[in-house]
């Protein structure tokens, strides 16, 4: 009896244990090189986004070819501080519709275009004869 | 065969203990993964977010260029354009001077407009054509000095030999700088935005109206140098100083000779004119 005892209090792991250990341990190392490949992707996928990115402001601050587009007349309602609330037209601003082309080289060495939009200022004397029909409301 | 409580307890000691090391290495392995996970997903989203907070800035900056060019036009043609309700903004007591003490008196004193059509729940979308965003417009308004009000009012020697076009010119330039009026253009790209300020002084000029003796007069300038001082108007007799005495001006504070914004930071109050006309 005293000796099975002591065979007992000398009792490694089961044979189910270590291996189920192991199965959890592998899984867990799946779930570890997953996430490092995926976080390595993304870290390239970056790369090529923040080039991409640089080229285009590069591009669009060399760029001076604005194309003036259509005009519209925008109104402007009272808001309280939370924009939670919309009151009455108080204002108006007539406001070109403008537009700027950027063409950059992206991270494939491939010719890319991307529109950037802006507002211009009414020309003088086209906003003498601006007509109260478009949009904004 | 008697145990005790105790030496069960001390039996069972290590019974459990591999499973709950497996479980805390695997939480600890979940959680770095999840980490990494995040980080990556959130440097991708801040990428991405990049060109359209340049959206954002070219849109703000634009429009903002806009409206300067609205208030240095000073078009009084319609009631509701930007330059006329900028100086309601400024006169009307309703809206109060910008107040920056408390987080939440600076955002009450901060007054916001939006572009028509805009839509609470979400500000990027709005019914300026697709890919110009959404506006808004805030303004506020700081009380950097003196007010019309404070221009003295004054006299000038009487002398038939003075060339009085300097002093007059001098006196109708003074310059009365009273509110500044901060503008920020908030433009909104679907989820990112971009806020752009400026600030403008406001500065106006006043008539300057002279009598003597109790009569109007007005100076008519000869082209070639000189000039007369006119009772009542510029076809009317000239004015005779016979008995000397003072040419009295008082500033004519109800309406303005000129406005116009400028843009930069107030700090001088009233410039121009001769000393006797400022404060």
């Amino acid at each position: 009896m005293h000796r099975i005892k002591r065979i007992k209090a000398k009792a490694g792991e089961t044979l189910v244990e270590v291996m189920a250990s192991m199965f959890i341990f592998l899984i867990m190392f799946g779930v570890l090189e997953g996430a490092i490949s995926y976080s390595n992707s993304a870290l390239k996928k970056n790369k090529e986004i923040r080039a991409d990115n640089a080229a285009v402001l590069e591009g669009l601050q060399s760029s001076e070819e604005t194309v003036t587009g259509s005009q519209k007349k925008i109104r402007f309602r009272a808001a309280d501080s939370g924009l939670t609330q919309i009151g009455n037209v108080v204002f108006s601003v007539d406001a070109t519709l403008d537009s700027k082309q950027v063409t950059y080289t992206d991270a494939e060495k491939q010719q890319q275009n991307i529109t950037f939009y802006l507002y211009g200022p009414v020309a003088a004397s086209s906003e003498s004869g601006q007509t109260d029909t478009e949009g904004g409301d | 065969m008697r145990h005790t409580g105790w030496q069960q307890l001390k039996a069972n000691e290590k019974k459990g203990v591999s499973m709950a090391v497996v479980l805390c290495v695997s939480a600890f392995f979940i959680a770095f993964a999840a980490a990494i996970l995040y980080t990556a997903g959130l440097m991708t989203a801040q990428s991405n977010l990049r060109l359209k907070e340049e959206r954002c800035y070219q849109l703000a900056k634009s429009y903002a260029k806009v409206l300067d060019g609205e208030l240095k036009a000073g078009n009084t043609s319609s009631g509701t354009n930007f330059y006329m309700f900028a100086n309601s903004f400024l006169e009307n007591s309703q809206y109060a001077v910008y107040n920056d003490e408390t987080a939440s008196s600076a955002e009450a004193t901060k007054y916001k407009f939006v572009a028509d059509g805009t839509n609470i729940e979400d500000l990027s979308k709005g019914k300026i054509e697709d890919g110009y965003g959404n506006l808004c417009i805030s303004l506020a308004k700081e009380k950097v000095g003196s007010s019309a009000g404070d221009l003295k009012n004054g006299e000038l020697d009487v002398s038939t030999a003075t060339d009085y076009t300097a002093q007059i010119e001098a006196l109708q330039n003074t310059v009365v700088r009273q509110y500044v009026l901060m503008i920020g253009v908030t433009a909104y790209y679907e989820d990112a935005s971009y806020t752009y300020t400026a600030e403008y002084t406001r500065e106006e000029t006043y008539d300057v109206k002279f009598t003597y003796k109790g009569q109007n007069i007005i100076w008519v300038a000869n082209e070639t140098g000189g000039g007369v001082w006119k009772v009542g108007s510029t076809a009317g007799n000239e004015c005779v100083f016979s008995d000397g005495g003072k040419i009295e001006y008082t500033y004519q504070t109800s309406e303005p000779l000129s406005r116009k914004f400028v843009e930069d930071t107030g700090e001088i109050t009233i410039t121009g004119g001769n000393g006797d006309a400022q404060n």
